[in-house]
């Protein structure tokens, strides 16, 4: 699966800001990420296709998975 | 002695020429801090429900708070305040940079300018130091240009100015007030008050300095937050892309305001993001006094077809969003050029891209032709036409005279339905959030006594589940997530208690930015950054109950003024649903909206009607 990073929540080196990864089975968002080592989620929203999901929500590997700050406002 | 104000007022009478200080008591500041609450002290009996905005009767007030000057980050703000010509109420707007702190160190909380000069104008305060100065040969000049005249003729470089330009000698309805060229203090029709005194501007030094209580411990919070701040991702974001880090996200969850609120989606929205920004127009990235933040953005363009001054700073989001998607614009350069076509006539950015918008769909829908127009195509998209606009209002030149009023007094003269999507509460235009997909933020526009706005309280996408954000907000009694679409007393629950706090942020004279749950500064460093300076013993409860105090404050003020619940009522166009996007056919339902402000008018102990109970005013020593 595709997935694109904004860099507010790349600290270390090895992130990027676009990962594709091989998904073997569909799995929570939340969970995904956390695996690549994405820190600080609770500060983020994310979006499946351009859909706005909750990180519980299960992904599969042809998706196409966003990280962007939450909405914040002010 | 004071620790963190200094106690004086100063007093400008224009009409009589008379410069005096006045004492601003101990009991006075703490009861309500700065901000708004000194606004309403001073408002409150100078001014009733026949008072002219434009007359010698209505005072022009500048006001800090005892956050603003504190070496630390988010002490910038300056509250102005008077009586609004666009909603005939309370009226304030804000704006950070560096002339509250510099006040400050000239030995004055605020200004109170009355009466009406007979010739223009400028206010010049060198600490105790006070004079009135020509400014006839000013009159007529954009901001850039007298900002540089009045630190040349002052021989002082380091002056700083809050300042109008042409529109706000024009009267425009939203002219606002410029701080050093690039901080506005935009809406409510400040601008607009300051030229129908005459005043073009104030210029301040201060050397005198501020005494605090614990300057060590103050020393010790600065640094651990400039050092932790950019530990948070949204504290990261607003240094990295400016207020524009979440115009991408805002797109992809439907609720970015384009062509007047017709859609919640823009195609061209990475064109105008704050990601595109800094790879294109971007030179530098600033931030306002003691800020570590360095939310602001600096562009400049130099080609064939465009030159901006990096002089004027930079578009932030809601200059982004208004002179942007909303206007079916997604070219950056024609947005920077229109930001600093706003900040040296000194138009509000939000007000004058509702109002261009606003046309646009009047002309879209054959309500207004080019013989209204005088020959301008008006499609959304035309970017020519958007910044020949600008101009014209600022000028209130032909038809940008109508559009200078605003979109509530422009839709009287087009007519037919045009009422249903003229975007506004108060007379104020709605800012660049769409409430479709965050409730709370329609409670802001429509409760809000200044009309629309967009910092009330902090947003509900972002308490929407468990987390940090919430985690951060526990302190002040909010522990439940809020759904941004849901409506009834959780949601009036949030509201008040984030409006409160958001109240107090006000009044203190500090940046939302900064403090949490917007900022990363966890609520309780934060008060105890507060107490280091002033010596006092402020709690969370205490600031909860300030903030109760400046909301209901403002509210009474208005009811006297004339300005009651009659005044919330959102444009039918938010009762209407989304064009396209992720919220597309979603719409707000108005009877659950109105039910969730009669729970939330019972939790700030009000009236079925709105207005504070004796109970109430007498709890708040109103």
């Amino acid at each position: 699966m595709k997935i694109e990073i904004s860099e507010i929540f790349i600290d270390d080196n090895k992130l990027k800001k676009n990962i594709e990864i091989e998904l073997k089975e569909p799995k929570k968002v939340v969970d995904i990420l956390e695996e690549l080592g994405v820190k600080n989620l609770g500060y983020a929203d994310f979006y499946l296709n351009d859909k706005k999901v909750k990180k519980d929500t299960i992904a599969k590997n042809d998706d196409l998975l966003t990280v962007l700050p939450i909405i914040g406002g002010g | 002695m004071t620790y963190g104000y200094s106690g004086k007022i100063l007093k400008v009478n224009l009409s009589t020429g008379e410069i005096k200080s006045e004492n601003l008591p101990g009991e006075i500041m703490r009861k309500y801090m700065g901000g708004k609450g000194l606004v309403y002290y001073y408002l409150k009996d100078s001014i009733n429900k026949d008072t002219d905005p434009y007359s010698e009767d209505n005072p022009l007030l500048f006001m800090t708070g005892v956050a603003s000057g504190i070496p630390a980050a988010g002490t910038s703000r300056m509250i102005i305040g008077t009586k609004s010509p666009i909603t005939g109420g309370f009226g304030i707007s804000e704006s950070g940079g560096f002339i509250a702190p510099e006040l400050k160190k000239a030995g004055w909380d605020g200004i109170v300018v009355e009466g009406v000069s007979s010739k223009p104008i400028y206010l010049l305060i060198r600490d105790d130091k006070v004079e009135i100065k020509d400014a006839s040969h000013l009159w007529g000049k954009g901001n850039g240009e007298v900002n540089d005249i009045i630190k040349e003729e002052n021989d002082d470089k380091t002056l700083k100015l809050s300042q109008i330009g042409q529109a706000g000698e024009n009267k425009v309805q939203y002219a606002c007030v410029i701080n050093d060229l690039k901080h506005a203090c935009g809406r409510n029709g400040m601008g607009a008050v300051m030229g129908s005194k005459n005043l073009k501007a104030v210029a301040v030094k201060g050397t005198l300095g501020i005494n605090f209580k614990d300057k060590d411990k103050i020393t010790e919070i600065s640094k651990w937050y400039a050092k932790h701040q950019k530990d948070q991702p949204l504290s990261k974001g607003l240094y990295m892309y400016g207020t524009a880090a979440g115009l991408l996200g805002i797109d992809k969850s439907g609720i970015l305001p384009t062509r007047n609120f017709k859609q919640g989606s823009f195609e061209k929205a990475e064109d105008i993001s704050g990601e595109k920004l800094a790879e294109t127009v971007l030179i530098k990235r600033e931030g306002c006094f003691a800020c570590p933040v360095r939310c602001k953005r600096v562009v400049e363009i130099d080609n064939e077809k465009m030159k901006v001054d990096p002089k004027f700073g930079g578009p932030e989001y809601e200059t982004i969003a208004s002179m942007g998607s909303l206007c079916g614009i997604g070219d950056l350069e024609i947005i920077s050029k229109a930001h600093e076509m706003c900040n040296d006539y000194g138009l509000d950015s939000i007000s004058t891209g509702v109002s261009i918008s606003f046309a646009m769909e009047c002309y879209e829908k054959g309500l207004i032709s080019k013989n209204d127009t005088e020959g301008i195509e008006l499609n959304f998209g035309n970017e020519d036409a958007l910044l020949n606009l600008i101009k014209k209002i600022a000028y209130k030149d032909g038809f940008g005279s109508i559009l200078s009023q605003g979109v509530k007094k422009a839709s009287e003269i087009f007519g037919k339905d045009s009422n249903d999507f003229a975007m506004h509460v108060k007379g104020q235009e709605i800012p660049m959030h769409d409430p479709r997909g965050k409730i709370g933020v329609g409670m802001g526009y429509s409760l809000s006594p200044t009309g629309a706005d967009h910092v009330q309280a902090q947003h509900d996408t972002s308490l929407a589940d468990e987390g940090p954000i919430l985690d951060s907000v526990k302190v002040l009694g909010l522990t439940q997530p809020t759904d941004p679409m849901g409506y009834g007393k959780e949601k009036a629950y949030y509201y008040s208690t984030m409006e409160k706090w958001w109240s107090f942020l006000n009044m203190i004279g500090m940046c939302d930015f900064v403090p949490a749950p917007r900022g990363s500064m966890p609520i309780d460093k934060f008060i105890e950054l507060i107490n280091s300076a002033t010596g006092w013993d402020v709690t969370p409860e205490e600031c909860m109950e300030i903030g109760e105090r400046g909301i209901t404050a403002a509210r009474k003020l208005n009811y006297e003024l004339g300005v009651d619940e009659k005044t919330e009522e959102l444009p039918k166009r938010f009762y209407q649903p989304l064009e396209n996007g992720h919220l597309k056919g979603v719409s707000m339902d108005r009877d659950k909206f109105l039910d969730t402000k009669q729970e939330y008018y019972k939790m700030m102990g009000w009236d079925k009607e709105g207005y504070p109970t004796q109970e109430t005013l007498e709890k708040l020593a109103l």
